[in-house]
């Protein structure tokens, strides 16, 4: 009984999860523009959550890595004809790399969190004002990617196929994310984000699985970055190394839940589609107001339940079993 | 170059650096009440700096005049935003705290694009386009009042958290919020009287800078990035140390846009935060 | 003066005090001794307004208080000088001073206050403008009873005043106390110190577990085998 229900639990939101994500690709074409941009985000979020949910390391640098999966790719494929199913490797190492690195610092330094906001700030800013001026990246107005058209170099005639391809990297980071936060390196990470201290203190390699959780973080962030640049076909600061992007992961993911592993789902998965909803039905008449209905939205949500949707939604079940315990406590 | 071109880009520096000092005063007000990092700060006084301009097209009145009114109606703001909304999600946490602020930013751009549009603005007041010339230095009129006005303003804010009680309640709070409660203070009313105060001051430092800058209703982030690297560089809560700092800030900006261009200018003072963060962790003058 | 009748309270769901009963009537100085752990701090606590007991009542004279919050507590005249000297680190012992008086009932008067805690504590006279972190425990000891003082209270609380200070300093301290208490304030001091606290005070209140498990006059209790008994019985 205890057996079959701790299964349904952890099945049931993946079903519940396919099913609305394989919606689009019975809908027309206008829907999957949306689709594709919710699952982006999803993916984004599941990769930010790992480190600034899970591990509690309130990063802001993650423009860095999402430029380096963007920009590697293309160079790769504009200067030296290399697919970008190849380049999102070498993307990914490279944020993988400046991840490292950075969590090296914050460790070396022993860094509050504030301060490590910070540096993660600063670090986005130098790097997103060095794109923006280095004209072998295009500077400020970017690069546009080569017509190949062919599936190998990562080009597809129908968005369908982009959904899908996001559709299978959103799987596979959901996976490694659930697989993460139930194994030994989830707890490990968890009781970094607790108390970094007393982890350290038990024995707890907290510079390793800082390193790791920024690694796995960064280059999922990455593939994150070609998959976008792929499908726009261009490349340029703005969109891919500023930082307001990483302020929308991080809201989404704090809107669903940020430290849980359904949380950075059911955030942009909720509020993606809200957001281009009213864009569709207000967008015209004001410019702004559904970003701004958007942002109300977000700060309602984090007033009113600070720890997410995810919380909310467990605090509202507890409750709910208590008042039913109670209940059938009564009539026995 | 000529030194008379280097001496010109380092008065200004100063001068900028001045009010970037006071933006990152008030933000250390704000961090002192319970610890939240203000990520919206800018927002606000780019708001404050269009409330100058509907202030200007509705009653043709002029920024600096308007300046008190905003401090009143920005400090009432502050007020009231603390007690419903700041206050409840601290309580969760510093994190969410800084989240929350992360979303007001989402709001308060928006709401300035919805209300003003996209395009540049600028408010004409008495000193607009207007010049102090002083061989060799040709000063602007807007921005050497700003500057003054902003060293003033840190100056009395400055006296007033180290010299009345009311600043000895905030630094108490800050310090031993449980010795302070023993001491009979009521925390929520101080803390949402400072939060009013770095709101309130935020209204009335973008009335006296409007002058000097182009709105956008992006601009908020910009002052915000400023006001954080100043506010760490100097050491939280130390007036000498935010002076020195915004004036670091302000001259190395100037000069290195000057020398190096406008992108090496702008990247300079990100890379000092990443270099004070690293191996000056309470800034330059901090306290431990 | 302060009545305090069937108080439970603890910290979130576990409680901490079972009921507890105790009366301070005005000119006393009363002491409440047992070990640590027993409850003494949060009893003190809970009369200062920190912590809200979830049952019992605490009337101060004549006025339920009872989870009314500190400010409350200060308005009536309740000053709780708190264990582990909580100072304002980085303010100077003037500055710690002015803010025992910050509340509206003391700030009229606390320029005469300050005059009569120097008196008292000469040593805080002497180092009026250096920072609290800089001083020594027993510096900062005095610092906190003076700053207690400065709210003008009816009621003095003490939490383990004698916790890590030499014997010099103790003596010193306790004798500034029964100096107060001969001036007439009332005085509650809670001590895991059981033979200095008892030597100087009224009568006690011995307490264990949550429980208050023996009263009467102090100099009955400092040779009631009990009294060592709940006391040793523990160590």
């Amino acid at each position: 009984m205890r057996e079959t229900r701790l299964r349904s639990s952890a099945v049931l939101p993946w079903i519940a999860f396919l099913a609305v994500a394989l919606a689009p690709l019975m809908m027309s074409s206008g829907w999957t523009n949306m689709a594709i941009l919710t699952l982006l985000f999803v993916h984004l979020c599941i990769a930010w959550n790992l480190v600034g949910g899970i591990a509690g390391q309130f990063c802001i640098g993650h423009s860095l890595f999402l430029a380096a999966g963007a920009y590697t790719s293309t160079l790769l494929s504009i200067h030296l004809g290399i697919s970008p199913w190849i380049g999102m490797f070498a993307g990914a190492a490279l944020a993988a790399v400046i991840g490292v690195f950075i969590a090296w610092l914050s460790f070396r330094y022993e860094l509050p969190p504030l301060s490590f906001a910070l540096v993660t700030i600063a670090l986005a800013m130098l790097g997103f004002l060095a794109i923006s001026s280095i004209d072998f990246l295009g500077a400020s107005r970017g690069l546009t990617l080569p017509v190949r058209g062919t599936p190998a170099m990562y080009q597809f005639r129908s968005d369908t196929t982009y959904y899908v391809v996001i559709l299978i990297q959103v799987i596979i980071a959901l996976a490694l994310s659930m697989w993460l936060y139930h194994t030994k390196i989830g707890l490990y990470l968890r009781a970094v984000r607790d108390n970094e201290r007393a982890a350290h203190a038990i024995g707890v390699p907290v510079l390793k699985y800082k390193m790791l959780a920024m690694a796995i973080s960064a280059a999922l962030t990455a593939f994150g970055g070609t998959f976008y640049a792929q499908y726009l076909q261009y490349v340029e600061p703005h969109t891919f190394a500023g930082i307001n992007i990483v302020i929308q992961i991080i809201l989404l993911t704090v809107v669903g839940g940020s430290g849980t592993v359904w949380g950075p789902v059911v955030g942009p998965l909720l509020l993606v589609p809200a957001g281009e909803w009213l864009r569709h039905s207000l967008g015209g008449s004001l410019p702004g107001v559904h970003l701004l209905i958007f942002g109300v939205l977000l700060v309602v949500v984090i007033r009113f339940a600070p720890d997410g949707l995810i919380g909310a939604f467990g605090r509202a079940r507890q409750a709910w079993r208590f008042r039913r315990g109670v209940a059938e406590a009564a009539t026995q | 170059m000529s030194g008379e071109v280097l001496l010109q880009a380092t008065v200004q520096g100063l001068q900028m650096g001045a009010i970037y000092a006071l933006i990152a005063l008030s933000m250390t007000l704000i961090f002192s009440v319970g610890g939240l990092l203000n990520f919206a700060h800018g927002d606000f006084m780019a708001l404050a700096m269009y409330g100058a301009l509907a202030l200007y097209q509705s009653f043709s009145l002029d920024a600096y005049a308007a300046a008190p009114l905003l401090f009143f109606g920005f400090f009432l703001l502050g007020f009231l935003m603390f007690r419903r909304l700041v206050q409840p999600v601290l309580a969760a946490g510093v994190l969410a705290g800084a989240q929350l602020t992360l979303g007001l930013v989402f709001v308060q751009e928006n709401f300035l694009l919805m209300v003003f549009g996209g395009d540049y603005l600028s408010v004409p007041t008495v000193l607009s386009n207007k010049n102090l010339v002083v061989p060799p230095l040709i000063m602007p009129w807007p921005l050497l009042v700003g500057s003054l006005l902003a060293v003033v303003l840190a100056a009395i804010l400055y006296v007033v958290l180290m010299r009345t009680d009311f600043g000895r309640q905030v630094r108490a709070i800050t310090q031993n919020s449980d010795a302070a409660a023993l001491m009979g203070i009521r925390i929520d009313r101080i803390q949402a009287i400072a939060f009013g105060i770095g709101i309130g001051l935020l209204g009335l430092t973008g009335a006296i800078i409007v002058a000097q800058f182009t709105l956008t209703p992006a601009m908020g982030l910009d002052f915000t990035l400023i006001a954080l690297i100043v506010m760490v560089i100097g050491g939280l809560g130390s007036f000498a140390g935010s002076m020195i700092a915004g004036a670091i800030i302000g001259v190395s900006e100037s000069l290195g846009s000057l020398l190096y261009g406008g992108t090496v200018g702008a990247m300079i003072p990100y890379a000092i935060l990443v270099l004070v963060l690293l191996f000056r962790p309470h800034g330059l003058m901090g306290e431990h | 003066m302060l009545e305090i009748s069937g108080l439970v309270s603890g910290y979130g769901r576990i409680s901490v005090l079972h009921g507890i009963d105790l009366r301070v009537d005005k000119g006393e100085l009363i002491a409440l001794v047992g070990v640590n752990g027993a409850g003494k701090t949060t009893l003190m606590k809970t009369i200062a307004g920190l912590i809200r007991p979830t049952a019992g009542r605490i009337s101060f004279e004549g006025a339920e208080i009872a989870g009314e919050g500190a400010e409350r507590a200060v308005a009536a005249g309740i000053a709780l000088v708190p264990e582990g000297r909580m100072v304002f680190p980085r303010m100077t012992v003037w500055e710690n001073l002015m803010l025992g008086g910050v509340h509206p009932r003391a700030r009229p008067y606390r320029e005469a206050t300050l005059k009569r805690i120097f008196d008292l504590f000469p040593r805080l006279a002497e180092r009026r403008d250096q920072k609290a972190a800089t001083m020594s425990g027993g510096e900062q000891q005095m610092l906190v009873i003076g700053r207690g003082l400065m709210a003008q209270p009816k009621l003095l609380i003490l939490d383990e005043p004698s916790l890590g200070l030499s014997p010099l300093l103790v003596q010193e301290t306790y004798g500034a106390l029964r100096k107060l208490n001969a001036d007439g304030l009332t005085i509650l001091l809670a001590e895991q110190n059981v033979k200095l606290s008892l030597a100087v005070s009224n009568r006690g209140y011995v307490i264990e577990n949550g429980k208050i498990v023996l009263t009467g006059a102090s100099s009955d209790l400092a040779h009631d085998p009990a009294t060592r008994k709940a006391y040793l019985g523990r160590l």
